[in-house]
């Protein structure tokens, strides 16, 4: 009953991971790709009769915007339903489109930003800087490689196989990966606080003493300057009108200032 | 002072076209900070350089995604300008953020620019959706691909032609002090990347892990591979527990 065969799915697939993005414009955002990803589909079903065609152009010209990899999941749905329901569907695509691009971007995000960006980016940036080492960029790689040529294709077929009720079934795993990786990332963060960012107090003279600021602040906690940075920069970008370019500035400064009279050393 | 030959700028102009399009679509890591700074350091022979400052500027960008299509600053193109230049140079943490930061902030609108550009192309589809011809809007989505490239070809050819003088005659002028501060900044400058972080996940709910992680560092120096496989035993725990919960039912709740 299927009316696409393995390899022109797989061919979709691979439409949607190369075009969904290079288009990219601040007016319908990933629309442009998800269009274009669409066109055979379009063809195949629509392509004897105009009038639909026409309908299912002009649906997935809509706004389009989630994160790469879970759109796999929202393309592969959408054709599995297109492939059966045809014009009369349209509006229940549209709808699914809509509705889960904003989700799945929260999910994705979390997901795939916080395991590559922040796990396998820390995990690299800390044998490249701390150990000279090419092994934790060879490790991210992989990971990279894994998502495009397994995760993805697993992704997309999973959206293709399950159709809709994927929403209602995977919700709630989904959600609990959203918080595992949460949990995960945050305690990355933690690791990494004590060993990237390397605030050390120099030895200030005053009133005729001086005193080895360092040396202090190691009896109170370990990188303790370290955690009073960070606080003080969780505490900031919360404040109205702050935001991660500004408090960019701010630690630059704090950096030239501080650092200018020696009170920060290297 | 490192001078670059016509060819170099010329192969890493074209690397940094491609990988913006790599980044948009395979994400195999062409893009990716540390990567570039490993590729230009090769082209100009010192790609341990390239792994440093590369590695340097991938931590200040740790915590910060292209959520939403947002615009962020571009460490891809300072960290290939700075390995570029760096070579032979000392002070090498210093410049890194005396001129990574300045380059990765400016080179912001070229991003926004090619998102902008990009509006043209949708305006010249939507009127080939109208007429259904299907193979023009194709063609439109791929012209994309030529703003998105120049985005990141145009900033390195001109940083790398024009830049190395520039950061000559720069150095002259820059007071011992400043530099100092620019190797402070340097090395707290992750804290930024990490704070965006932690805003952006629900830190105060996972406290108890933020905690754990920083102990495990700064008490009992376990490396961060160790404390991310930790942490990866947390999540499969945590994943196990929340989805055991829900095929139990509400009872249990």
């Amino acid at each position: 009953m299927s009316k696409f065969t393995k390899k022109e799915l797989r061919a979709l697939n691979f439409r949607w991971i190369w075009q969904s993005q290079i288009g990219w414009n601040y007016e319908r955002m990933q629309g442009l790709g998800y269009l274009s990803t669409m066109l055979p589909v379009i063809e195949k079903l629509y392509g004897n009769d105009p009038k639909a065609k026409d309908h299912a152009l002009k649906t997935h010209s809509q706004f389009f915007n989630t994160q790469p990899a879970m759109g796999d999941i929202i393309v592969g749905m959408d054709i599995a339903i297109e492939e059966v329901g045809g014009e009369n569907v349209m509006e229940t695509v549209a709808a699914i489109k809509s509705s889960l691009m904003g989700p799945f971007a929260g999910i994705g995000d979390t997901i795939f930003g916080v395991i590559g960006g922040t796990v396998f980016g820390s995990i690299a940036v800390d044998m490249a800087v701390n150990d000279k080492s090419y092994i934790g960029i060879g490790i991210w790689t992989i990971w990279n490689l894994l998502v495009l040529f397994a995760l993805r294709p697993l992704m997309f077929n999973l959206g293709y196989k399950q159709g809709v009720t994927l929403v209602t079934t995977m919700a709630h795993k989904l959600r609990a990966l959203t918080e595992a990786a949460a949990a995960l990332g945050v305690m990355v963060v933690g690791a990494m606080v004590s060993t990237m960012v390397g605030v050390k107090f120099g030895v200030v003279k005053a009133a005729g003493t001086t005193f080895d600021l360092q040396a202090l602040a190691n009896k109170i906690l370990p990188n303790f300057g370290a955690v009073l940075l960070v606080v003080l920069c969780y505490w900031l970008l919360g404040k109205k009108g702050m935001n991660s370019n500004k408090l960019l500035g701010v630690v630059i400064a704090i950096a030239l200032i501080l650092g200018w009279f020696k009170i920060l050393i290297v | 002072m490192q001078q670059l030959e016509l060819w170099q700028v010329v192969v890493l102009t074209v690397w940094a076209g491609l990988a913006m399009l790599d980044a948009l679509s395979f994400n195999v890591g062409m893009n990716g900070i540390i990567q570039t700074g490993i590729f230009t350091g090769l082209i100009v022979g010192n790609p341990e350089l390239g792994l440093v400052v590369g590695g340097t500027l991938q931590s200040y960008a740790l915590g910060i995604g292209t959520y939403g299509g947002a615009s962020i600053p571009n460490y891809t193109t300072a960290a290939m300008f700075v390995t570029a230049i760096a070579g032979g140079l000392d002070n090498v943490e210093a410049f890194i953020t005396m001129y990574g930061i300045p380059i990765a902030t400016l080179t912001i609108m070229f991003d926004v620019a090619a998102r902008f550009a990009n509006t043209a192309f949708q305006h010249l589809a939507d009127g080939y959706v109208v007429t259904g011809d299907v193979k023009k809007i194709e063609l439109m989505n791929w012209l994309g691909t030529i703003p998105w490239a120049l985005s990141r070809a145009l900033p390195v050819f001109f940083a790398l032609y024009f830049g190395p003088s520039l950061v000559d005659s720069i150095n002259k002028a820059v007071p011992a002090q400043l530099v100092a501060g620019f190797r402070v900044a340097g090395k707290i400058l992750p804290a930024v990347g990490f704070t965006i972080l932690l805003r952006y996940l629900p830190t105060i709910k996972n406290a108890a892990y933020l905690i754990l992680g920083f102990v495990l560092v700064s008490y009992l120096s376990v490396p961060v591979l160790g404390v991310a496989l930790i942490g990866a035993a947390a999540a499969i725990l945590i994943f196990k527990k929340l989805t055991e919960s829900a095929q139990g039912g509400d009872i249990d709740e």
